[in-house]
């Protein structure tokens, strides 16, 4: 669309023959929101064969679990507004992205608590991959939160572009897909090459990424609450200065602890 | 730690969409049949469109007609959608995919019609 705006005369996404540069946003969204759920949705399976292994149990409401990846599939297509609340749609559009983003978070939730119960009562054995699981549990559950409470379009006008914001994409991005990628290598890994990898090792590099990414974005919380935008290269306040020193501290120390 | 592999519904006749489904589904009479119908029509709506066949503001309706059932066409011949048993994940997939474009096309439509009512004109803008 962009080529046949640039090279053919259309206006797509330019203002003049009834064309609007906000469409660019829309459709950027309407794949850029699905999108983070391909990325999540093979995480989620990921932590599924880990927690089941390492409980000693069958995974917990295998059916419901399969529902609630569906659902999250069909749902992932309806909420990409979310993203530009503050662009100047309505009010009744805003209600009703926010109602379906808030929606979301309920067959989310049904995973989180099917991986609960498959932990409940199970012989766990805190290998590797599993620490990485429930690593992941604890913090997508806050990062989930406080996706809801971003799904509020009023919290929304106050929150969007903000460090908070930051905050909460690095938490479900990070607490999800990257944490699943390190249970995933550290469970198959044996599988692939024909040894474990060391578990003091593992173990370290866990609570390094864990402890790390709570020093790392927790400070961004905090600074997106007293108002700091994204992106900026220049601060005139000094009291955000300590908290972005604590998270310039977690760099050196994630990268020195490795 | 690792057991070995063993399939876990070996009994079930359930599969994987793509598994088994390899043999070839069409002979070269269906995709003649399939040509045929394709040309035909899009050789109808090249007449409709430079011809008075059709009253004159029903042409946009006569060729939307035509494009449909262009599609209809290469669905059933050419990527051979059919009601059988063994097409339901096929099926299903269609299915989707047009919730999905149903989706994208109405939700654009109603934000950007929101858009253009709340917002100052862009011109207004720059």
């Amino acid at each position: 669309m962009l080529l046949l705006d640039r090279h053919v005369g259309m206006h797509f996404f330019t203002n003049d023959g009834g064309g609007n540069f906000m469409m660019y946003i829309n459709l950027i969204w309407i794949w850029g929101h699905p999108e983070v759920y391909i990325l999540a949705l093979p995480a989620f399976g990921i932590f599924s064969e880990v927690i089941a292994t390492f409980a000693g149990k069958a995974l917990f409401g295998y059916r419901s679990m399969v529902m609630a990846t569906l659902a999250i599939c069909v749902l992932s297509f309806m909420v990409w507004l979310h993203h530009f609340f503050t662009m100047g749609a309505g009010a009744d559009v805003n209600a009703v992205f926010g109602i379906m983003s808030m929606i979301i978070a309920i067959p989310t939730g049904v995973k989180l608590f099917n991986w609960l119960f498959t932990l409940y009562r199970g012989r766990i054995r805190f290998e590797v991959p599993v620490l990485w699981a429930i690593g992941f549990m604890v913090t997508f559950a806050i990062g989930g939160m406080t996706g809801v409470l971003q799904a509020v379009p009023p919290a929304d006008f106050v929150l969007h572009n903000s460090l908070f914001l930051v905050a909460h994409f690095h938490n479900v991005i990070i607490g999800a897909v990257l944490f699943g990628a390190m249970a995933g290598y550290y469970y198959w890994f044996p599988k692939a090459f024909g040894f474990t990898l060391d578990r003091r090792l593992g173990i370290v590099s866990f609570w390094c990424w864990f402890i790390g990414f709570y020093l790392a974005f927790m400070p961004l919380y905090a600074l997106g609450l007293l108002g700091m935008t994204r992106r900026m290269q220049h601060y005139a306040d000094v009291s955000w200065q300590p908290y972005l020193i604590v998270a310039l501290l977690t760099l050196v120390y994630l990268m020195g602890a490795r | 730690m690792m057991e070995e592999y063993t399939e876990p519904h070996a009994a079930s006749t359930d599969h994987a969409p793509g598994v088994g489904e390899n043999e070839p589904s069409g002979s070269r009479t269906t995709y003649t049949v399939g040509l045929a119908f394709a040309l035909l029509l899009t050789g109808a709506s090249f007449i409709v469109s430079q011809t008075n066949l059709l009253w004159e503001p029903g042409v946009p309706a006569g060729l939307a007609v035509l494009a449909i059932a262009q599609m209809g066409v290469h669905l059933v011949f050419f990527l051979h959608i059919s009601t059988g048993p063994d097409n339901t994940n096929n099926v299903l997939a269609l299915a989707f995919g047009v919730l999905v474009v149903a989706l994208i096309v109405s939700g654009s439509l109603w934000i950007m019609a929101h858009l253009n009512a709340n917002m100052m004109p862009a011109s207004a803008i720059m």
